[in-house]
């Protein structure tokens, strides 16, 4: 069996691609690597903030992908999403352990040199579409997003630091997510819009 | 764990900031429960999709293979005749590493919580600290360094300026003012004071001010080795960057 390594993935084939993952086919995992490889990496240099931090992160990630893969079950979620939470919950996970009490320091990335459009991946336009949704929030909802998403604050930390109730962070934590959500699913209607106009 | 209880924190789950017996509650719930678990996936795209939005970078090419061979190379060390003896060593080394990361959780949240607090008392530390400061200058000659911060690429519109001042018998000061990019950047933004070597020696968010966005701190840092500034976007795109003058 093989699997594509470009364009949208089904839910029938992210649930046949992960049987094949658990089964431990190495089209599967190359497959997987070449789908989601580059976000997790750079989820890995954004929030641990070292090429070093982000390796070692890919490749747990993927370990975890592959003992987890039978597990996996399409038609409670994406395969992106579901990737993206173990890579962002491992990650935090060092975050804090290696945190401590020191004080944060600043990560800045250098993005990579944009492909010519001719050679436009789904990787890069779904990161478009995610910054366009992340756009549309109000600055208090990025900052909010950004202090648990990107610096591993929880609700409570959050609550204290901004003297704000812990009942109302944790509600404008959910509405911001719900934003992200819509605003993000819209972006990729947009998207699905403009192909179809084009086809015809 | 009710219904109730499980949405209360569902947006912390899907961000990942629960503790790990927090979060296997709400797992077992999702088993069960078809309405939490929709309204978790929902949750969980939005949190992913933040995680989609960060700036890409090229891993190493030699990393696929790196982990084509560990995911092979374990595999293959799994026969059939010693699946009991890997369970056990499994359901040990879970053990320990539950018993490791418990006491490691408990230590971290122990220092963030004293790592909030110290950021309170440093801010209202500052406050003091900058009176006094103020009041110091017309007492001494003191020469700010100074920094125009230039937009980078993409940035449009971009712009800032940073004023250190370092002084020999009291703590430094740094300000540093910035305008928004017009249509690119994603606030909130932070500035860093790097040395040669590129390494952070102090830094901070912005508040906006009625005169724009506005960093300072009053630092026990040595703000003399500052050498370069850059500002940061909230995807940890470098947003300005200016070289810091070496006097006057």
């Amino acid at each position: 069996m093989t699997f594509g390594r470009e364009g949208p993935l089904s839910r029938e084939s992210e649930q046949e691609l992960m049987q094949a993952l658990a089964a431990g086919n190495e089209d599967a995992i190359r497959t997987l690597y070449s789908r989601f490889g580059r976000p997790v990496y750079s989820l890995g240099m954004r929030l641990l903030g070292s090429g070093e931090g982000a390796e070692e992160l890919t490749q747990d990630v993927f370990l975890a992908a592959w003992r987890k893969a039978a597990r996996f079950d399409s038609n409670r979620g994406r395969l992106s999403t579901w990737l993206m939470a173990i890579a962002h919950n491992i990650a935090i996970d060092r975050l804090r352990h290696e945190r401590g009490t020191g004080r944060p320091s600043l990560v800045f990335v250098d993005e990579m040199p944009e492909p010519a459009p001719t050679e436009e991946e789904d990787a890069l336009l779904e990161r478009d579409r995610a910054r366009r949704a992340l756009a549309a929030l109000s600055p208090a909802e990025r900052h909010l997003l950004s202090q648990a998403y990107f610096q591993g604050w929880t609700a409570r930390e959050i609550a204290e630091a901004g003297g704000i109730p812990l009942g109302t962070v944790k509600t404008r934590l959910r509405t911001a997510l719900i934003k992200m959500r819509v605003a993000y699913a819209e972006q990729a209607r947009a998207v699905a819009g403009v192909a179809d106009g084009e086809a015809r | 764990m009710t219904c109730l209880e499980v949405r209360e924190r569902m947006a912390e789950y899907a961000l990942g900031l629960l503790q790990k017996p927090d979060a296997r509650g709400i797992e077992r719930h999702l088993v069960w429960c078809a309405g939490c678990r929709k309204e978790s996936g929902e949750l969980q795209e939005g949190a992913a999709s933040l995680g989609f939005s960060v700036p890409q970078v090229e891993p190493h090419p030699s990393l696929e293979w790196r982990i084509a061979g560990r995911l092979t190379g374990t595999q293959s060390s799994r026969k059939p005749s010693r699946r009991g003896f890997r369970i056990l060593v499994a359901a040990t080394l879970a053990a320990m590493l539950g018993a490791v990361g418990a006491m490691s959780w408990a230590i971290a949240e122990r220092n963030r919580v004293l790592s909030i607090e110290a950021t309170i008392h440093r801010q209202v530390d500052n406050i003091a600290k900058l009176q006094e400061l103020l009041k110091s200058f017309e007492n001494r000659q003191t020469k700010a360094r100074h920094a125009t911060l230039i937009a980078r690429p993409g940035f449009r519109g971009a712009s800032g300026l940073a004023l250190i001042y370092p002084a020999a018998n009291f703590p430094d000061l740094y300000l540093v003012s910035m305008k928004s990019p017009d249509d690119s950047g994603l606030a909130p933004y932070e500035v860093g004071l790097l040395d040669k070597g590129g390494v952070q020696v102090a830094g901070g968010e912005f508040v906006q001010t009625t005169g724009g966005l506005l960093s300072y701190e009053v630092s026990g840092a040595d703000l003399s080795k500052v050498n370069s500034i850059v500002v940061v976007d909230t995807l940890g795109r470098a947003v300005l960057f200016g070289k810091v003058s070496s006097t006057g």
